[in-house]
């Protein structure tokens, strides 16, 4: 994931946390391994060995691309998980400059979901083209790991580099019941007693989490209980260049080709779940100085650092 | 396919929603690998009489999403002596062993006790659980277990139910079983004499069709007994702290409900010189239906820290017996797993219609009776500590420690003759010690 990942979990016993754990690690290193740009054996990989002919997609990648395909839907174009090729025109890296128009322009006829093949579950990239997962696949890795955990005893909270998903225990009643083997003794007769489940137990309380200012570490520009749901944050707070005395984002508009001017260096949104956190939060990056007003339409908590 | 993007922002919220719930909805099933392994000993004894020890594992395997596959697998053994049935006397008595090779000695005024006891049995179930419908459960089994006079097979299943966002939960279960009792030396005849004159150890005769064995000593090697029960239950989230039960259960038996290895004591009547001294002794003789109905309810509170946990069951059945139960437990956590559960159970019952401490040389025979003190008037009590929440790495280990006290209370018929004086009705005790481990891997 690039990014620490960590899980925090409140349980009666200390197995169900370490279960909880191994459950967590293994899904972020699954989804890593499989979706993973920079990995030759992930299907990102492989689909684009296959670039100019049919490939067939297993189950879960194809409801990543679809999901994919209804937020570019939704977004007008916006989110585009081919946009990825514009990195070879845009460097990010510290005294780098902006690329001009041309080289730009060059790399468009690239970019676009439009010229995906795209006939769930089978898919046929154009020549030249790229998908990146990137943009999903980290809140999509909280949300399952989110979902695992969510089958144990416990509250937890899954943090995959700042993007974090709340997992409130199964149920307000859940019972601390002890798995047991052995309740009735042999031979004493008709007494017996149905004992199975446990005694109410006091609902959870919220996981105290920071909104971090991107203009410095450690710096909470906002401190809230987390109880359920997700918060993502969007931003180019590290990724960015000045030239000019101009400020160019890491977003880019597939449509443009360019960093959305007056976007907000960082938003954060809290939804029910983390790719939806995520995609509103990129979404919002898209609307430049709109944002704030996207957010408001949209309802959805947010908090932007411009 | 070409699309184009439309233009909706209205509907992102929602759409986005929708999207999502499909990304991670029909959750691809869900990769947890859960196995659950328990396990338990109970060590039971009741000084001077049974001593029994058994072991008990238990493997739950969860797959696909919230399915659960369990294997159950029970070993006792029991050794010792129990009660006979037989009432004590003022000169010592002798026994025929159940095996009819042998015999046994019981001294002057004690308890008559068949010290032959040797058992050793096997037991499994099965059971598979599963989402049914929604906010339900569905569950199947199959159980069986074998000691060497005694084999049961049967069948289970079971729903469950939430509502009311799983407040309440109904549930419904039905069993079956069919027994099969080939008792040492043959199964003896109703109410056929002890020893060589019961007819024990000739094997070979035939129940007639009317199911009732052949009057003169005649008996089947083997017998069989069919258990069905049923049981309704509610459980209902009351606050945040309580939550109650209830549940009604039906049980029938039918088939032979005697238990082989007891008898009566035949007494010389009042007016007899010889009075209250044993003429001989006859094998016991109960229905051949029993149907048992139970009513329980029982309330669960946390109060701070601690789980109070009071219940209630009162039993009936068409043997005239009825039972009162009452138990309380409190459980008070100390330290931040570890938890004390000290509880105490009473329990009463009545005699069943048919409970005869003796028969009386010379009276008409009942049409059944039976003088096996379980089924006797008695109060007993429980007291006991559980102690539990050990962790040692992913094992979690609990103890119990266990003192069962049975009161037996004289039956309607009066001591008479040399029988007076003598303790016709032996209190007996029993200690537990359990120890019982989980684990999820």
């Amino acid at each position: 994931m690039a990014s620490p990942c960590e899980l925090l979990a409140r349980t009666e016993k200390k197995s169900t946390a370490e279960k909880a754990l191994a459950l967590v690690s293994d899904e972020a290193w699954r989804i890593e391994t499989k979706f993973s740009r920079y990995r030759e054996d992930s299907v990102v990989a492989e689909i684009h060995r296959a670039r100019g002919s049919w490939i067939t997609l297993d189950d879960e990648t194809t409801r990543l691309l679809l999901f994919a395909q209804q937020v570019w839907e939704l977004s007008s174009g916006s989110f585009d998980i081919t946009s990825g090729v514009l990195r070879r025109a845009w460097s990010f890296q510290p005294g780098s400059v902006p690329p001009d128009q041309e080289s730009v322009e060059q790399l468009l006829p690239l970019v676009g979901w439009s010229r995906v093949d795209f006939d769930p579950p089978k898919i046929r990239l154009p020549e030249g083209m790229e998908i990146d997962l990137g943009g999903i696949g980290k809140e999509y890795a909280v949300d399952r790991a989110a979902e695992l955990v969510g089958q144990l005893e416990g509250a937890y909270l899954v943090n995959f580099g700042g993007d974090l998903r709340a997992v409130p225990p199964r149920d307000g009643r859940q019972t601390t019941e002890r798995f047991r083997a052995h309740d009735e003794p042999p031979g004493a007769g008709p007494e017996s007693s149905d004992d199975r489940s446990g005694p109410a137990r006091e609902s959870a309380i919220g996981w105290s989490v920071g909104v971090e200012s991107p203009l410095a570490d450690e710096v909470a520009i906002a401190e809230l209980q987390l109880t359920s749901g997700a918060l993502a944050t969007s931003g180019d707070a590290k990724r960015a260049v000045v030239h000019g005395g101009v400020r160019y984002g890491h977003v880019l508009d597939p449509r443009t080709g360019w960093p959305v001017p007056g976007a907000p260096r960082s938003v954060t949104v809290h939804a029910p779940t983390c790719v939806e956190a995520g995609m509103v939060a990129t979404l919002a990056l898209l609307q430049g100085p709109d944002a704030e007003s996207f957010l408001e339409e949209q309802g959805f908590r947010h908090w932007c650092v411009r | 396919m070409q699309l184009s993007p439309r233009k909706n922002p209205a509907s992102l919220r929602t759409g986005l929603a929708l999207a999502a719930a499909s990304l991670l909805g029909p959750r691809a099933a869900s990769a947890t690998q859960d196995v659950e392994v328990g396990s338990g000993v109970l060590v039971y004894t009741e000084p001077g009489r049974v001593s029994a020890l058994e072991a008990v594992a238990l493997v739950t395997r969860n797959f696909w999403d919230k399915h659960k596959l369990s294997l159950r697998v029970v070993y006792d053994t029991l050794t010792g002596a129990s009660p006979n049935g037989a009432v004590a006397s003022r000169s010592p008595q002798t026994f025929t062993r159940p095996s009819g090779s042998g015999s046994y000695s019981v001294k002057a005024g004690e308890t008559p006790l068949d010290d032959t006891f040797k058992d050793t049995r096997f037991a499994g179930s099965l059971t598979y659980d599963r989402p049914f419908l929604s906010a339900g459960r569905w569950n199947v089994g199959v159980q069986g277990s074998g000691e060497h006079d005694y084999l049961s097979i049967g069948a289970s299943t079971g729903i469950t139910r939430e509502f009311d966002r799983k407040n309440t939960t109904l549930s419904l279960g039905v069993s079956g079983s069919r027994d099969e009792i080939s008792p040492e030396g043959g199964v003896p005849t109703a109410f056929a004499e002890m020893g060589a004159a019961t007819g024990r150890h000739e094997d070979d005769f035939v129940r007639g069709d009317d199911g009732e064995y052949d009057e003169n000593g005649g008996e089947g090697s083997n017998d069989t007994k069919t258990v069905v029960d049923g049981v309704i239950g509610l459980t209902q989230v009351v606050s945040r702290t309580t939550l109650v039960r209830f549940n009604y259960s039906i049980s029938n038996s039918s088939g032979y409900l005697n238990d082989p290895y007891k008898f009566l004591s035949v007494l010389y009547g009042p007016d007899d010189p010889s009075a209250g001294d044993p003429v001989t002794y006859l094998y016991e003789k109960r229905p051949d239906t029993h149907t048992k109905h139970s009513l329980y309810a029982q309330a669960k509170k946390r109060i701070a820290s601690t789980t109070l946990d009071l219940s209630y069951r009162f039993l009936w059945d068409d043997w005239g017996i009825t039972s009162h139960t009452a138990e309380l437990k409190h459980r008070v956590p100390i330290g931040e797993t570890v938890y004390f559960e000290p509880h105490v159970r009473l329990y009463e019952q009545t005699a069943a219609d048919f409970y005869r401490t003796y028969l009386v040389s010379g009276d008409a025979l009942p049409a059944e009776a039976s003088a096996d003190p379980r089924l006797g008037p008695m109060t007993a009590i429980t007291v006991g500590n559980r102690v539990g929440g050990f962790h040692v790495g992913e094992q979690e280990f609990a103890v119990a420690l266990e003192y069962y006290h049975q009161f037996l209370k004289d039956g309607d018929q009066p001591a008479y003759g040399s029988l007076e004086g003598l303790d016709l009705s032996e209190d007996m005790g029993a200690f537990m010690f359990r120890i019982s481990h989980g684990w999820e891997p």
